[in-house]
C-alpha cells in the first residue's frame, strides 16, 4: 500500500509557502474583472473597437493576398480561399454571418429598444384611432414626472413595457387591459417584497389609461390590422352626420305612409274604429255609421298604387342600408385576392346604387317632388354617374391584404386594373422580400417585381400609392389615412418582414434599414393634387432624401482613442446582413490599411477607372464590438448602383437633383457668368480708360508747375503740388446740444441706501426659509399637517390653515435656525390673538 | 437613424435612486437634535451621486450619532465604542468597490477610539469620518467629553471641567499622511453639503468635523456663533468651498484659504476667538494604504478552502495503514 498520503511531504517550509501561492494563483481571477462594475459606471452599449495590436503583419498578408482579393471581388468564386497566405489568427473571416452593420451596433440589444410597436387600436376613442405602446406608457410616466413619491413605478412601469412586448409573441391581437394585468403582476413578483402592492398600483395605473383595445407587435398581419383601423376610425367619422339625416329620412318616408293608412277604407272600417276605441269605448257609438260617414266623406282615396308601391320600395332600401351606418364593422371583410376584391367592390356598389337612388327618391317623397313623368325614367338608369361626390364618400371603400406569392400572371392583371379603374379599392400589399431568383436556378439574387409595383403604379397617374418600411409608422399611417380618404383606388407596399433566420436583425430594424439602404425608399403619390408632379410626389419620409445614401455618425475606439466618422448606409451594407449573399462578403480585422481598400460610399461615387484594382468595404462589427472591414463582389456592387440608380430617379421626379433642371441651371448659369464677364471687363476698359487720362493729365499738371516753379525761382514745395483733389473735408459732427437738463438729474442722485438698511417687509402668509433648515423634525413634530418635508428632506409650510397660529409661533419659537416666519394670523377668532402676534414679530 | 433613435435606447434595469430609497427607520433623535441635520446632507449625497444602497456601508462606534447606520437604508455595522474606524478599514480592505462612511461622536473618537483615529488618518485609508461633535457625552445623559469646553458641569464634573478642550482640527492636521480635514457646522446646510458632497470625492481618509447641536444637554454650548455668524470664519477657495449668495449676506467673515496649504490650515485651526469652517487642509496625493496593499487577487471562500484541504491533506493520516 502506498503510504505517499499519510506521510508530510519532505519540503522545506519556503518551498510550502511557495507552493501554497501557486496553488491559489491557479483558482485566482484578476481583481477588476472579478469585481463588480462600479456604482458610477451603468452598462450602456460599449462602442465598437478596434485592438490596440501591431497591423504590420495584416497589412502584409493584405498585400500578399491582394490580387487574389481582386479576383474574388469580380468573380465572387469561394474557391480563391485555398490559395490564399495566412492572415494572422483571427483577423480574416470567410463568412460575415453574425456580423452586424456598424450603423446598426448601438441598436444591437433588441430588448432594450423601444419603438413605435407594439401599436394599440383603440376602441371606442373618439381621439386617436392607433396609439403605440411607448406613447401610452410615456404619457403615464409623465403624469408622475413630479412625483418624487412614485419614483419606483416610474421604473416599474418600463419594466411592464418590456414584460408585455415579452408575452406579445404568444398573445398578438390581446387587448392591452388584459395583457397589462399579465404584465403587472409579474413586475410585481419580480420586485419581490411588497409585490402585491406594487402589482396593484401598476394595475391601477393600467385601469387609469382611459383607452383599451387589441395590441399588435411587428408581425406580417400588423399592417392590415392597422389598416382596418384607420379605414374604421374615417369611415365612422364620415357617416356621423349621413347617420343622423338617413333616420330622419327614414321617418319621413314611414310617415307618408302612415298618412296614407290613415285614410284608407280599412282605417274607416268599423272593426278597426271599434279597435281603436278598445271594449270600453264602444259600446257607446254607433261605430257603423261612423264608419259609413267617414266613407263617404272626401280626400279618402289613399295613395295612387304605383306611388304607393315605389315608397314601399325605397323604405326596404333604406332600412337594408341603415346597418350600413350604424355601427357595422365595414372593414371587418377584408379580400385577399384581387378578383375577390373586385367581385366584393361590385357587390358593394350595387347595394350602394339602389340605397342612394332609395335615398333620391326619398327625398324627393318626402319634398312631394316626385314627377313620375320625369323621374320614373331617371331612376330606370341611376348609376355611380348619377351619384353627389358626398354620397360616392359614403361607400365604405373594399380593403385588400395581398402578399407577393399570391401575384401571379392573372392577379397582376387584376391589381393592374384595380389601380387603373374607377373604383374604390384599397390595396394592401406585404413585402417580407426584395430579391428572387428569376429561373429558380443558379443566378444572382436579384431585386423583385413586387417591389416596384408601388413605382409602377404611382406612373399609371390614377391611383394614391404609399410605399414605406412598416417600421416607419408615422409615414404608414399617415399614408393610410390619405390613401383611405382619396376617392378611387389605392395601393399601400409595405415592407413588413418576419423574423427569420437569414439575418440576425430583428424584424422591425430590418424594415427600417431598408428604408435606410433605398431599397425601400418611403414616399406618397396622390393623383387628387394638381399643383405639379413635386407636390404629387412626396419623399418626405425617406430620411436625408437629398442626398444619395443617408450619412451617420459612427463612433468607435481605435485602442484607447474615440474616433468618430461619418458612414453612409448603403444597400450593400443591407445585403451583408442577408444570410443569401455571404458568398459575397469577406471580412478581414478593421485594423487594416491600404489606399487600395475604399469604402463603399467613395467606391460607388468615383469613376469606373479609377476603381479597378481597388476593393470595396463595408464596416461590421462582430459579437464582442470587433470591427471588420468586409469586403464585397462586383455582383453586390452592380445591385448597389442598380437600386442607387432607381433612388435617383425617385429624387428627380420629386424635384431633388432633377437632371432637367440642372441643365437649365447650368445653362443659365453660364449664360449669367458670360454677362457678368463682359460687364466686368466693359468696366475694366472703361476704368483703364479713365486711369490713362489722369495720369495724362497729372503729368501736364506737373510739367507746368516745375515750370512755374522754375520761372518764379521759389522753394518748390511738395504740399504745392496738386496730386489729387483733396478729398471733401467731412462735415463735422455737429456738436451734443446739452439737452434741456432736467433739474433733478442736475441735482447729486441721493446716495443709495446702504445695504445694511433693508426695508421692513410686512410679512402676512407663513412662510420658512426652506434652503435653511436643518431638517431638525421640530416643526414637523408639532404639526405635520402644517408643515412637510420636500423632496431635499427641507420643510416648508405646507397649509397653514391645518393647524393654529399659536402653533406657528411655538413652531417658530423652537426652530434652532430661526427660519420660521409665523406671518399673519388667518383666523381672526382665535384666542389669545394679541399675546401670540406680539410674540410673532419676532420672527417675521 | 433606423426609425428609433439612441434616446430610446433605455436600460430599464438601471435604479434611479430617491432620497427615500436611503432612508432607513424613522430617526429617534431627540427633535432639534443637530444630528438629523448630517443624516439629511449624507442622504441627499448618496441620491445626488447615485450611491447603489448594496453598495454603500455606514460604520459607527457607540453613541447618539452611532444610531446613524439604523436610519439609513444601506449596509450598516453599529459597532463597538470607539472602534467604527478599524471595522471600517477593514471592510474597505476587503471590499474596496464599497462606499465606506464612519459616524462617530466625539467621545467615540476623541476618547475611547483616539488611537484608532490617528493610525487611520496616517493609513489614509478611502472613506469619508464624520465625526458628531457636540460636546458631550448624550445617549449615556451628559457626561464631559475631550471636547466639552473648559467649564462645564456635567454629572461627571461638578464642578466643571478643568482642562481646555481637546482641539480635533490640531490633532488632524498634526497626523502623519494627513489627507483631508474640515469643519462644518450642521445648522447652515448648504456649506455642509458641500463639504460632505467634497469629503466623498476626496481620494483618501476624509475627516469631516460637525460641529452639532444637543438641545437637551448642552442647548447653549453653540450659541455665540448662532447669535453671531461673525464667529464663524468661513474659508472659501476655489479648490474649497464657495460660499453662495445668500449665505455669503450672513457670513460676512470669510477668507481665501488654498486648502493645499497646510501650514495655513494649521494656524486657522489654532485660532480661539474663531471657528473656521470649510475645507481647512486637502492632498489628494498622499499614498492610500488600502491601494497600496490592495490584494492582487480576489479568492471566495471556496476558493480557500480547497487550497486549505488541499494542504492540509498533505498532513491526513491512514489510520488504517498506521495500525497495519
Amino acid at each position: 500500500m502506498s503510504n505517499s498520503n499519510h506521510k508530510p511531504q519532505a519540503s522545506s517550509p519556503a518551498v510550502e509557502v511557495e507552493e501554497f501561492l501557486k496553488t491559489l494563483d491557479t483558482f485566482a481571477e484578476p481583481v477588476a474583472e472579478s469585481l463588480p462594475a462600479g456604482p458610477q459606471a451603468p452598462e450602456r452599449p460599449a462602442l465598437p473597437f478596434q485592438p490596440d495590436e501591431d497591423a504590420g503583419p495584416l497589412n502584409q498578408a493584405l498585400e500578399r493576398n491582394f490580387a487574389k482579393l481582386l479576383e474574388y471581388h469580380y468573380t465572387a468564386h469561394t474557391s480563391v480561399w485555398e490559395s490564399l497566405a495566412p492572415f494572422p489568427e483571427g483577423a480574416f473571416r470567410t463568412s460575415v454571418k453574425g456580423l452586424m452593420s456598424a450603423q446598426l451596433y448601438a441598436f444591437r440589444d433588441a430588448d432594450r429598444l423601444r419603438f413605435d410597436y407594439p401599436v394599440l387600436l383603440p376602441e371606442n376613442s373618439a381621439d386617436h384611432w392607433r396609439l403605440s405602446l411607448r406613447e401610452v406608457v410615456d404619457g403615464l410616466l409623465e403624469a408622475l414626472a413630479d412625483k418624487e413619491e412614485a419614483s419606483h413605478l416610474k421604473r416599474a412601469l418600463l419594466r411592464v413595457e418590456r414584460h408585455i412586448k415579452l408575452l406579445l409573441p404568444k398573445k398578438n391581437g390581446e387587448h392591452l387591459s388584459a395583457l397589462w394585468r399579465k404584465a403587472a403582476a409579474a413586475v410585481g413578483k419580480e420586485s419581490g417584497k411588497d409585490a402585491s402592492k406594487l402589482a396593484d398600483e401598476l394595475a391601477a395605473l393600467g385601469k387609469s389609461l382611459g383607452v383599451d383595445g387589441p395590441l399588435f407587435g411587428f408581425t406580417p398581419d400588423a399592417p392590415t390590422r392597422i389598416l382596418g383601423a384607420a379605414g374604421q376610425y374615417d369611415w365612422h367619422r364620415r357617416v356621423a352626420a349621413f347617420a343622423s339625416e338617413l333616420g330622419d329620412l327614414l321617418n319621413a318616408v314611414s310617415g307618408i305612409l302612415a298618412a296614407d293608412q290613415a285614410h284608407s277604407p280599412e282605417a274607416h272600417s268599423a272593426d278597426t274604429l271599434h279597435a281603436a276605441l278598445g271594449k270600453e269605448g264602444s259600446g257607446d257609438f254607433d261605430l257603423d255609421a261612423f264608419s259609413s260617414l267617414l266613407q263617404t266623406g272626401k280626400g279618402g282615396d289613399g295613395l295612387p298604387e304605383a306611388r304607393r308601391r315605389r315608397i314601399e320600395q325605397v323604405l326596404k332600401d333604406l332600412k337594408a342600408g341603415q346597418k350600413w351606418f350604424g355601427g357595422h364593422p365595414v372593414m371587418a371583410e377584408i379580400a385577399d385576392s384581387c378578383k375577390g376584391a373586385l367581385a366584393l367592390s361590385r357587390e358593394r356598389e350595387s347595394t350602394f346604387l339602389a340605397f342612394f337612388k332609395a335615398v333620391h327618391i326619398a327625398r324627393l317623397e318626402v319634398a312631394n317632388r316626385y314627377d313620375a313623368a320625369g323621374h320614373d325614367a331617371f331612376y330606370q338608369e341611376f348609376d355611380r354617374t348619377a351619384l353627389l361626390p358626398e354620397e360616392r364618400h359614403l361607400i365604405p371603400p373594399v380593403i385588400l391584404s395581398l402578399s407577393p406569392e399570391k401575384l401571379d400572371a392573372a392577379e397582376t392583371g387584376a391589381l393592374l386594373e384595380i389601380l387603373n379603374a374607377d373604383l374604390n379599392i384599397k390595396v394592401l400589399l406585404i413585402l417580407d422580400d426584395f430579391f428572387g431568383r428569376p429561373d429558380g436556378a443558379k443566378t444572382f439574387w436579384q431585386p423583385g417585381v413586387a417591389g416596384k409595383l408601388a413605382s409602377m403604379a404611382m406612373n399609371l397617374n390614377h391611383a394614391f400609392v404609399l410605399q414605406c418600411p412598416g417600421a416607419n409608422l408615422d409615414a404608414m399611417t399617415r399614408g393610410f389615412e390619405d390613401g383611405i380618404a382619396f376617392d378611387g383606388p389605392a395601393l399601400f407596399a409595405v415592407f413588413q418582414p418576419e423574423a427569420e433566420e437569414r439575418t440576425a436583425l430583428p424584424a422591425f430594424l430590418r424594415s427600417a434599414a431598408a428604408g435606410e439602404s433605398r431599397l425601400m425608399p418611403a414616399f406618397t403619390f396622390h393623383p387628387g393634387i394638381s399643383a405639379g408632379l413635386a407636390n404629387r410626389l412626396n419623399l418626405a419620409a425617406t430620411p436625408q432624401r437629398s442626398a444619395l445614401w443617408p450619412e451617420s455618425s459612427l463612433t468607435f475606439l481605435n485602442g484607447e482613442t474615440e474616433i468618430s466618422v461619418s458612414l453612409p448606409y448603403t444597400p450593400v451594407d443591407f445585403l451583408a446582413m442577408d444570410g443569401r449573399f455571404d458568398d459575397h462578403f469577406v471580412a478581414i480585422s478593421g485594423q487594416v490599411e491600404n489606399e487600395r481598400l475604399l469604402p463603399v460610399g467613395e467606391f460607388l461615387a468615383r469613376s469606373p477607372e479609377t476603381i479597378e484594382r481597388a476593393l470595396p468595404y463595408v464596416l461590421m462589427v462582430d459579437e464582442d464590438g470587433r470591427m471588420f472591414k468586409v469586403i464585397t463582389t462586383r455582383a453586390i456592387i452592380a445591385t448597389a448602383r442598380q437600386l442607387g440608380e432607381s433612388w435617383r430617379h425617385f429624387q428627380e421626379l420629386g424635384g431633388i437633383n432633377n437632371s432637367f433642371v440642372s441643365a437649365i441651371l447650368e445653362e443659365e448659369l453660364a449664360r449669367l457668368k458670360a454677362e457678368h464677364q463682359a460687364e466686368i471687363e466693359a468696366l475694366e476698359n472703361n476704368h483703364r480708360e479713365e486711369m490713362e487720362r489722369s495720369l495724362d493729365q497729372l503729368g501736364k499738371d506737373v510739367v507746368s508747375r516745375i515750370a512755374a516753379g522754375l520761372l518764379s525761382e521759389g522753394p518748390m514745395s511738395m504740399a504745392a503740388m496738386p496730386v489729387a483733389p483733396a478729398a471733401p473735408k467731412p462735415k463735422a459732427a455737429p456738436e451734443p446740444q446739452p439737452a434741456a437738463a432736467p433739474a433733478e438729474t442736475a441735482a447729486p442722485e441721493p446716495p443709495a441706501p446702504a445695504a445694511e438698511e433693508e426695508e421692513s417687509i410686512v410679512v402676512e402668509d407663513a412662510y420658512i426659509d426652506t434652503p435653511l433648515c436643518t431638517s431638525c423634525n421640530d416643526c414637523i413634530s408639532l404639526n405635520s399637517q402644517m408643515f412637510a418635508y420636500d423632496a431635499n428632506k427641507q420643510a416648508f409650510v405646507k397649509d397653514a390653515s391645518k393647524g393654529t397660529f399659536r402653533q406657528l409661533v411655538e413652531a417658530a419659537e423652537k426652530c434652532p435656525v430661526h427660519i420660521i416666519h409665523p406671518g399673519k394670523p388667518v383666523n381672526p377668532d382665535e384666542p389669545g390673538l394679541e399675546d401670540l402676534i406680539k410674540k410673532a414679530e419676532a420672527y417675521n | 437613424m433606423f426609425n428609433v433613435s439612441l434616446e430610446n435606447l433605455v436600460d430599464i434595469d438601471l435604479e434611479q435612486y430617491s432620497l427615500q430609497d436611503y432612508q432607513g427607520s424613522t430617526p429617534r433623535w431627540c427633535s432639534g437634535c443637530g444630528d438629523n441635520a448630517i443624516l439629511s446632507a449624507v442622504q441627499k449625497l448618496c441620491r445626488d451621486e447615485q450611491l447603489p444602497p448594496e453598495k454603500t456601508v455606514f460604520v459607527s462606534g457607540i453613541g447618539c450619532s452611532s444610531r446613524f447606520p439604523h436610519y439609513m437604508k444601506t449596509y450598516g455595522f453599529h459597532g463597538l465604542h470607539g472602534r467604527a474606524l478599524p471595522i471600517a478599514q477593514g471592510i474597505k480592505m476587503h471590499r474596496p468597490d464599497l462606499h465606506v462612511f464612519v459616524n462617530m461622536g466625539d467621545g467615540d473618537c476623541c476618547s475611547i477610539g483616539t488611537a484608532h483615529w490617528i493610525h487611520a488618518l496616517r493609513y489614509n485609508m478611502n472613506m469619508v469620518a464624520i465625526m458628531h461633535d457636540n460636546g458631550i457625552y448624550g445617549l449615556t445623559k451628559k457626561q464631559a467629553s475631550p471636547t466639552s469646553p473648559k467649564g462645564l458641569v456635567s454629572n461627571t464634573t461638578p464642578q466643571g471641567t478643568y482642562m481646555e478642550a481637546l482641539n480635533p482640527a490640531m490633532v488632524n492636521l498634526g497626523v502623519t499622511n494627513v489627507s483631508f480635514f474640515a469643519q462644518a457646522v450642521e445648522w447652515v446646510p448648504d456649506m455642509l453639503n458641500d463639504i460632505i458632497s467634497q469629503a466623498y470625492h476626496h481620494r483618501g481618509f476624509a475627516f469631516v468635523r460637525v460641529l452639532q447641536r444637543c438641545p437637551h444637554f448642552t442647548p447653549t454650548m453653540f450659541d455665540p456663533l448662532l447669535s453671531n455668524p461673525n464667529n464663524i470664519l468661513v474659508l472659501e477657495h476655489e479648490n474649497g468651498i464657495k460660499l453662495s449668495e445668500a449665505a455669503g449676506r450672513i457670513y460676512k467673515n470669510h477668507e481665501s484659504h488654498d486648502p493645499s496649504d497646510i501650514q495655513k490650515a494649521r494656524e486657522y485651526a489654532g485660532r480661539h476667538d474663531i471657528v473656521p469652517v470649510g475645507i481647512l487642509y486637502r492632498n489628494p496625493e498622499v499614498p492610500c494604504y488600502d491601494e497600496i496593499r490592495r490584494p492582487k487577487r480576489v479568492f471566495t471562500p471556496e476558493m480557500k478552502e480547497a487550497v486549505l484541504n488541499r494542504e492540509f491533506d498533505k498532513f491526513s493520516v491512514d489510520i488504517d495503514s498506521s495500525e497495519g
